[in-house]
């Protein structure tokens, strides 16, 4: 077969039950691409050859004695670099956490495992998801693979960077801040940050308690929506917090769009503005209703939720950071020491404001279903311009999500006049998750958005880097 | 009101460009800050004699 890197999760998982495809050669197919493509995008910190090809032969000796597969059989995955695989040294891309070899899977990645699916890798990631980019890290950054001079978004840089590149099908990532909408924004890639407890985190190194999140990242919402069934802890839509909707159709959906009541027309980049309001209109076109609602002020919630984090994460890690200062990256101890700037009560006003924060937004919800919001308010920039606070200097939108516990998921709207993507999210109530992959998919077909210039690259074609 | 606390002394081993950037960090943060706390006053930030308004 010689378009295994066209296929998505369902068919391949079908062409390797079918007996039409040997998991073996999907995973050699990716193996090849991951290694060809390692030096420009380093989207890797280890990668398993012997390990993945030992699960591949695996599930094609099911095949053959016609034993039951998983829903993910033989679909090749990468896993954020945080994230506990058995056998596999989590580095959580610091110099400081080298070598540390864990016994036991990560829950996640345990669901994983149950479902045939085949880790070929870790992801790279910002050191500990908060220390990037840095170029002082045991790994060099990953690199965006539509443009290697451009940044790929973090902290999951190496799962949107896997995933977009075509050097696996679908990646788990982490997002205190937006880590995974980032990077599946600025790649172009679809990425789903589920509710808090939907996917369970044992096994995942902590960074901000009350904001890490677990999610997948995948080419689209339909592979996105087979991993997450496959790992998330809750059944699937057990609360039935939304209606469902026939997959890809967006006909009766009402959308509610933010950004002209946030205040953001004025700091929103005029593409992705653009890109946005187009997505309006394609929702009001497809049958849907569109309405514009006011979320509570961007500033407060931006405020709030940063305060929040630094707080969590300089009680976190400053310690081990004051203790062994040079194993750690100058970005990541910049960023926590700063952290230390936050008192008990400042800490205490600002997590006070949370369910006050999430009662304004959540009463959105009787009038609409979604709210759609930007990634980012720029498209992705180069790597070595991105600032040590972008996150705390210019508005953060995805934190809203992660501050109220809210899902939502990201796929691309558009490209930037330098060919980079732009992404669109789209943020529901608690429990909509599968609701949301459903609008995604809806949306995704109207947009029409083609990933194959990145996922279609034959090894070797990814160009040189010249950042 | 209570003082802004002040972090430790910071490691030996920090450059004079991250010192700059740790204090630029910092104001950033303490400006959020300001705003959660005109948005959410705590207690013991209130001069007594008032109540604290929730909204």
């Amino acid at each position: 077969m010689n378009d295994i890197g066209t296929l998505t999760i369902p068919e391949l998982r079908g062409a390797i039950s079918g007996g039409r495809l040997s998991a073996v050669d999907a995973t050699r197919h990716y193996l090849d691409r991951i290694e060809a493509s390692q030096a420009t995008l380093s989207a890797y910190t280890s990668i398993d050859t012997d390990g993945a090809l030992a699960q591949a032969r695996a599930i094609d000796d099911k095949v053959n004695k016609g034993e039951l597969l998983g829903p993910l059989a033989g679909v090749p995955l990468s896993v954020k670099d945080i994230i506990d695989v058995r056998g596999i040294a989590t580095t959580s891309g610091s110099h400081s956490a080298l070598g540390k070899v864990p016994a036991q899977d990560a829950d996640v990645v345990a669901h994983l495992r149950a479902s045939d699916a085949i880790v070929v890798g870790k992801a790279n990631c910002h050191e500990f998801a908060f220390g990037g980019p840095s170029f002082d890290l045991p790994f060099p950054p990953a690199r965006n693979p539509w443009n290697p001079e451009y940044f790929p978004g973090g902290s999951s840089s190496g799962s949107g960077v896997s995933v977009a590149a075509g050097l696996c099908l679908a990646s788990i990532g982490t997002d205190t801040a937006g880590s995974i909408r980032l990077p599946s924004g600025h790649c172009g890639v679809v990425g789903l940050k589920p509710g808090y407890d939907a996917i369970s985190k044992r096994g995942v190194r902590p960074l901000s308690i009350t904001m890490d999140h677990v999610g997948p990242m995948a080419r689209n919402a339909q592979d996105c929506r087979a991993v997450y069934e496959c790992v998330a802890e809750q059944t699937f839509d057990a609360t039935g917090a939304s209606a469902r909707y026939r997959r890809g159709d967006i006909g009766g959906v009402r959308l509610g769009m933010a950004v002209a009541e946030w205040g953001l027309e004025g700091r929103i980049n005029a593409e992705v503005s653009a890109a946005y309001d187009g997505v309006g209109a394609l929702v009001e076109g497809g049958g849907g209703r569109v309405e514009q609602v006011r979320l509570p002020s961007l500033e407060l919630v931006h405020a709030a939720a940063s305060v929040a984090m630094m707080a969590e994460v300089a009680a976190n890690h400053s310690e081990a950071v004051r203790e062994r200062y040079q194993d750690y990256g100058t970005v990541f101890r910049t960023r926590t020491l700063a952290g230390e700037a936050v008192r008990v009560d400042d800490y205490l006003a600002a997590i006070s404001l949370r369910d006050e924060l999430y009662h304004a937004t959540t009463k959105l919800f009787d009038r609409v279903e979604f709210v759609a919001l930007p990634v980012s308010l720029n498209p992705p920039g180069k790597l070595a311009a991105v600032d040590r606070f972008y996150f705390m200097g210019d508005l953060n939108i995805n934190i809203l999500a992660n501050f109220l516990h809210l899902p939502s998921v990201t796929l691309p709207c558009g490209l930037s006049k330098e060919g980079l993507p732009i992404g669109l999210q789209i943020l529901g109530r608690r429990g909509s998750e599968a609701a949301l992959l459903d609008i995604a998919e809806g949306l995704e077909r109207h947009i029409g958005f083609e990933l194959l210039p990145c996922a279609s690259m034959r090894p070797g074609s990814v160009s040189a880097a010249t950042a | 009101m209570i003082e802004r606390h002040r972090p430790a002394e910071l490691p030996p081993h920090v450059t004079d460009e991250e010192k700059t950037e740790l204090v630029r960090g910092r104001r950033l943060l303490e400006v959020m800050i300001d705003l959660v706390k005109t948005a959410r006053p705590v207690a013991q930030d209130v001069p007594s004699g008032e109540d604290t308004h929730y909204e």
